[in-house]
């Protein structure tokens, strides 16, 4: 197996177990998270992506092995790790404002100053204007974006995405496809993508992490090339994406037939 | 047996009547005695330990029970044990009114409180909610829906119940009322004061439902469904 490593690992997972009673989910699972890069997992349902994610996001305890994130192991969540949510887990009695700056307001910051912080996470997501709807009257897309301004309100250094596009309609998620590409270039941050849509992963990706399913394990670790620099709409169409897609879907084949 | 049945008119004569004589103000001032106190018991004792209930297995295991059982059990049947333990005074008309109010409050905030989002509660925990953020800014505004309308359904029972210690326990009030002008007969005025009662518990239930909406200014509590 061919784990690629660079010097520095925003996240590293070694040998981790997760068993749900006699079912084990995840096994010996070992995985590296570089720096500053959009690392996808994956793979069919059913392959513990969504177990992975949350047990480094902490809200998951492993079975055994361990997790460190930026040095530290992970033993519950923390301040440098933030998730989106794919059922966008908004607050329905909460207006928008309030729902970005849950994050802060759980950690204790003046409301002023979280409103202050929340104003320009909604502006960046484009949702400006929209402060004091309620979660019932946008669309999923608006709820989702309220989802991602929520994570980068608390300006954690990893952000985890839990299929975080699979509930809304194709061409949003196109759009927040691109979006999200913009964001890894200007945010400094490391971004943990879990999904099941092949083209997805290597549109977005500067590293794919192929999983099969149970048991979990990491079969293969991709890193798309040169087309990551074209624009946005060019990508789709660039050889390099449509032979990898390919080949990743030629691996993953055998395992939903 | 038409006598026994006057005319819709003729009730809302009775009741003119007796709110021009004052009656029926004095008659509600004793009535409200045991019902306020019982309401208001239920009202907070019965959420409290509801959401006791609801957030710890060992106390469900060990409270939920009497409850249930203090639902099913027929009122009129435990008013003769009430009445040897505690007498005929109001002490045994509010346990009555707590006996038809409280299960009903009990159980619903429990059910509503165990039943809240996991999905909202992880998505509190992973933005390092403690325990108390979470019960007081996830679990409870979640809850709180059910919870009224747990409130709505116990106070009307509490109204029952304290028309019902009226009937049998002691005369006094609007029960007595009701009594009284049957014994006589009077079936205008009976039928005038079952009348007022229904009013006062809808009016009562209304006011509860603007407490409601004040409390919690979202747009209409709709829930966000995907």
């Amino acid at each position: 197996m061919n784990i690629q490593t660079t010097s520095t690992n925003a996240v590293a997972v070694r040998n981790v177990f997760k068993n749900y009673g006699e079912v084990e989910a995840l096994q010996d699972l070992s995985l590296d998270f570089p720096k500053g890069e959009l690392t996808s997992l994956l793979g069919p349902s059913g392959c513990g992506k969504t177990t992975l994610l949350k047990i480094i996001a902490g809200l998951l305890p492993a079975t055994s092995g361990e997790v460190i994130v930026n040095g530290k192991t992970v033993s519950g969540p923390g301040p440098d790790r933030a998730f989106v949510f794919q059922d966008f887990a908004l607050l329905p009695w909460a207006d928008v404002i309030r729902n970005v700056a849950f994050g802060l307001e759980l950690r204790g910051v003046a409301k002023t100053e979280r409103e202050a912080i929340a104003e320009k996470y909604i502006s960046n997501v484009g949702l400006s204007g929209f402060e004091h709807k309620f979660p019932d009257q946008l669309s999923g897309g608006m709820r989702q974006r309220v989802g991602l301004a929520r994570a980068l309100s608390v300006d954690a250094e990893v952000l985890l995405m839990d299929e975080p596009f699979s509930a809304v309609d194709e061409q949003t998620r196109r759009k927040f496809q691109e979006d999200l590409l913009n964001l890894v270039k200007h945010e400094n941050k490391t971004f943990l993508f879990v999904t099941h849509s092949i083209e997805e992963a290597v549109y977005v990706s500067d590293q794919i992490a192929l999983l099969l399913p149970r048991p979990s394990r990491v079969s293969e670790i991709i890193r798309p090339g040169g087309f990551r620099d074209k624009d946005v709409d060019s990508i789709r169409r660039d050889p390099e994406y449509l032979d990898i897609v390919d080949r990743i879907w030629k691996s993953l084949r055998s395992y939903v037939e | 047996m038409s006598f026994a049945f006057p005319t819709f008119l003729e009730s809302m004569e009775a009741l003119w009547i007796l709110t021009v004589k004052g009656t029926i103000f004095t008659a509600y001032a004793e009535t409200l005695k045991p019902l306020a106190v019982g309401v208001l018991i239920s009202a907070f004792l019965g959420v409290g330990i509801g959401i006791w209930i609801g957030l710890s297995r060992t106390f469900d295991w060990l409270v939920s029970p009497i409850f249930v059982v203090m639902q099913s059990a027929p009122l009129a049947a435990l008013i003769p044990l009430l009445i040897m333990v505690y007498g005929i005074g109001m002490t045994s008309k509010v346990f009555v009114v707590c006996i038809m109010a409280m299960p009903v409050i009990v159980l619903n905030t429990a059910g509503s409180v165990r039943n809240t989002s996991v999905s909202l509660i992880e998505m509190g925990k992973s933005f390092l909610g403690t325990r108390k953020d979470i019960i007081l800014k996830v679990v409870l505004p979640s809850a709180s829906p059910i919870i009224f309308a747990g409130l709505r359904l116990g106070i009307s029972a509490g109204f029952i119940g304290a028309i019902l210690s009226e009937l049998k326990i002691t005369p006094t009030g609007v029960g007595d009322i009701i009594t009284y002008s049957r014994s006589i007969a009077d079936y205008p005025s009976m039928y005038a004061a079952i009348f007022s009662i229904i009013v006062f518990a809808v009016l009562f239930l209304n006011v509860l439902e603007r407490i409601e909406k004040r409390l919690f200014k979202g747009s209409n509590n709709e829930f966000v469904k995907d």
